[in-house]
């Protein structure tokens, strides 16, 4: 196999596992959202924010995406397969951690959702919370941007 | 009070008849009086007893009743009381005491409750248990105050005729009787001194 | 196993639950000075809907049951396993089902027995009943029909009619919740059942002339007890039985507060609101799985509660007993 397409398979994966992972995320926030607003209309803004939370997973994983087309596609270079493994490593971070972080993060919103709803006035603790699970993807997508780098260094230097 | 009669000796002798019967009659009237007396007190302490348990333990029931009635919905509580089979017959008869005819009652209950244990709770249980413990009693506490209530009526109606027959008839046949007597006697007297005035007046000529 | 299809029907009980009574409502309604007054209090609250048909105290009944009907509606409309939640209107189906059985057999019209609560049309369980016609009716009504109306021929006695259909109820609902392999649901049937067994068997013991006969019949199988469990401590004092219990979690709980008091009056209420106070309890600590049944069936146990809650502090209202009394008959939630 050729160490492009490695690479794109990697940079695929981590993308993949991310997005879904903040597809389920904000999909059970949404539905608890949804919830929380039929009875409750004027909860919409509060319950929009929550839902948007695990969103960022799958931008994380997107950003990695580009970083990789970037490495393979944007010098004259190819990667050899065994940079196209390491590519596929690299994105791993991302996308296993942005995977399960954004499911978690989805349900740290859910029950945000519900103690915003039982008490109004306190989205911003219910925010920390769920912020806290986000730094795990944010640490996720550094250590996956600093391999890369490291790879990209390889290829084109 | 003298009785507006005839004085002569007819009369002494029937009005003579009338008290010894009345005396008789009064003391006979007084020993039913006395004992009319006893079975009354005997069965009023019973009714006061009787009444005072079932008013006990009607309140029991009924509180256990309350709480029972808490904690399920109007319509479970029907459905455990409405369906049974229970039957009561309830018979009465008369039987005399003394001269007076009072009622008695007997009650049997048959047939059982149908209710089951999950929509109920033990209270119920307790309630109507109680409850159909207490109808007899019930009946029989009305029977016993109904014999009291007919047994005060006729004590009364006692004691008003000894009370007419102490106090009115006899004194006035008493009276009346000396009262003829002492008219026989004066009669007899006004007889003997025309009788020694026609002798005189027979022995002068 | 988190199930994520109940965040949606999690988060709206929760949204609702806002809504539900609290302390400071029931001491409210505790210090009206007429029972009366309790109503244009309800009508501020989320029973004002319920409620509309109502004018006195004394139709408060019909408000209740409406109200809770639209919770079963509600929770059913919204519950992802909705035969689940859907056994816990079965009870009133099974309800129904003996009424009109018991009335058929003793002529004594039924209508005021009946709970519209259930999940079958009470039009065509009636005439079901009436014509002796099960074949369309579901099978756990003709079942368990069929069955009454077997034993009661057999022993020609009307309670036959009452522990047959409860047995075969809580048969079929144990069945089901083992079906679904829902915990929660089947821990809190089993719990219900070791109750009724427990309170089945301190009944039969005060009030039973053959108790062990008697207990035989009231004896609901599927609970962490067995029959033989109970058949040897018949002769011994209920005190001691209460004793021998086996210490779970549960059954001390229950027994601690609703026999706490047993010697002094022997009344039964207690018992009652201890088990409610205990399966209000638990799933009080349960609200925070999320993405399980637990918090709809504890709005539901919530909304049963309030029920509860109304209906006794109108009545003592009504007998004119104290406050201090009152509150001992509610349920933790509301002192």
């Amino acid at each position: 196999m050729e160490g492009l397409t490695i690479a794109l398979i990697g940079a695929a994966f981590g993308f993949l596992l991310a997005a879904l992972g903040s597809a389920i995320g904000t999909g059970i926030a949404g539905q608890a959202g949804s919830g929380v607003v039929s009875e409750d209309p004027q909860r919409f803004v509060s319950m929009l924010i929550l839902q948007a939370l695990p969103g960022t997973q799958g931008f994380y994983g997107f950003v990695a995406l580009m970083f990789v087309i970037n490495i393979v596609l944007g010098g004259g270079k190819m990667p050899t397969p065994q940079q196209g493994w390491q590519i596929v490593f690299a994105c791993a971070p991302i996308g296993i951690v942005g995977f399960l972080s954004a499911i978690f993060q989805g349900k740290v919103c859910v029950a945000g959702c519900s103690q915003v709803a039982k008490q109004p006035g306190t989205l911003g603790s219910a925010l920390i919370f769920a912020i806290v699970v986000e730094t795990y993807a944010v640490l996720g997508l550094v250590s996956t941007l600093i391999l890369l780098l490291r790879v990209q260094q390889a290829v084109q230097g | 009070m003298i009785l507006r009669v005839n004085p002569n000796r007819m009369e002494l002798l029937r009005l003579r008849r009338r008290l010894q019967l009345a005396r008789r009659g009064h003391k006979l009237l007084k020993d039913k009086q006395e004992e009319l007396m006893r079975q009354f007190m005997a069965l009023v302490v019973e009714a006061k007893r009787t009444r005072e348990d079932v008013d006990r333990e009607l309140e029991i029931a009924m509180h256990s009743f309350f709480s029972a009635r808490l904690d399920s919905f109007q319509p479970e509580m029907e459905e455990a009381l409405a369906f049974t089979n229970k039957k009561i017959d309830l018979k009465s008869r008369i039987e005399p005491i003394m001269n007076l005819r009072v009622p008695y009652f007997d009650c049997a209950v048959t047939g059982e409750f149908a209710y089951g244990f999950l929509d109920t709770d033990g209270d119920l249980d307790r309630a109507l248990s109680m409850l159909s413990d207490l109808l007899p009693r019930m009946v029989r506490m009305a029977q016993l105050e109904k014999h009291v209530s007919m047994l005060a009526a006729e004590l009364e109606r006692t004691r008003r005729r000894v009370n007419a027959l102490e106090h009115i008839l006899i004194p006035s046949l008493q009276e009346t009787i000396k009262y003829i007597s002492t008219k026989l006697s004066e009669l007899e007297r006004g007889n003997l001194t025309r009788l020694m005035k026609v002798k005189e007046i027979v022995r002068k000529h | 196993m988190d199930d994520l299809r109940y965040s949606y029907a999690v988060a709206r009980i929760n949204a609702l639950s806002t809504k539900l009574l609290d302390r400071a409502f029931a001491s409210r309604m505790l210090d009206a000075a007429e029972p009366s007054d309790i109503l244009p209090m309800l009508r501020e609250t989320a029973y004002a809907e319920s409620l509309t048909a109502v004018d006195n105290v004394s139709q408060l009944e019909g408000g209740l049951i409406r109200e809770l009907q639209k919770t079963h509606d509600l929770l059913g409309a919204i519950c992802p396993d909705k035969e689940l939640i859907g056994l816990f209107r079965k009870r009133y189906d099974f309800h129904n089902l003996k009424a009109m059985l018991k009335s058929k057999i003793t002529g004594v019209p039924h209508a005021d027995a009946i709970v519209d609560l259930g999940t079958y049309s009470i039009g065509e369980l009636s005439s079901a009943v009436r014509g002796e016609a099960y074949r369309f009716v579901p099978r756990y009504i003709s079942e368990t029909a069929l069955e009454a109306l077997a034993e009661y021929r057999k022993a020609q006695a009307l309670y036959v009619i009452s522990y047959t259909c409860d047995r075969s109820m809580w048969r079929y609902l144990m069945q089901n919740a083992l079906k679904h392999r829902n915990k929660i649901v089947i821990t809190l049937f089993r719990d219900y059942i070791n109750m009724a067994n427990i309170k089945a068997f301190v009944r039969v013991k005060e009030f039973s002339k053959t108790p062990a006969e008697a207990f035989r019949h009231y004896f609901i199988p599927g609970g962490d007890y067995e029959l033989d469990f109970f058949l040897p401590l018949m002769d011994e004092d209920t005190s001691l039985f209460l004793s021998r219990l086996r210490d779970g979690e549960c059954e001390r709980h229950i027994i601690a507060h609703g026999f706490g008091s047993w010697e002094e009056d022997e009344s039964f209420w207690r018992l009652e609101v201890a088990r409610d106070n205990f399966v209000l309890y638990s799933f009080h600590q349960m609200r925070g799985q999320l993405f399980s049944i637990a918090p709809l069936i504890y709005y539901l146990l919530r909304k049963e509660a309030e029920a509860k809650l109304i209906r006794t502090v109108v009545r003592c209202k009504l007998s004119g007993m104290r406050r201090a009394e009152t509150e001992e008959r509610l349920r933790y939630l509301y002192v």
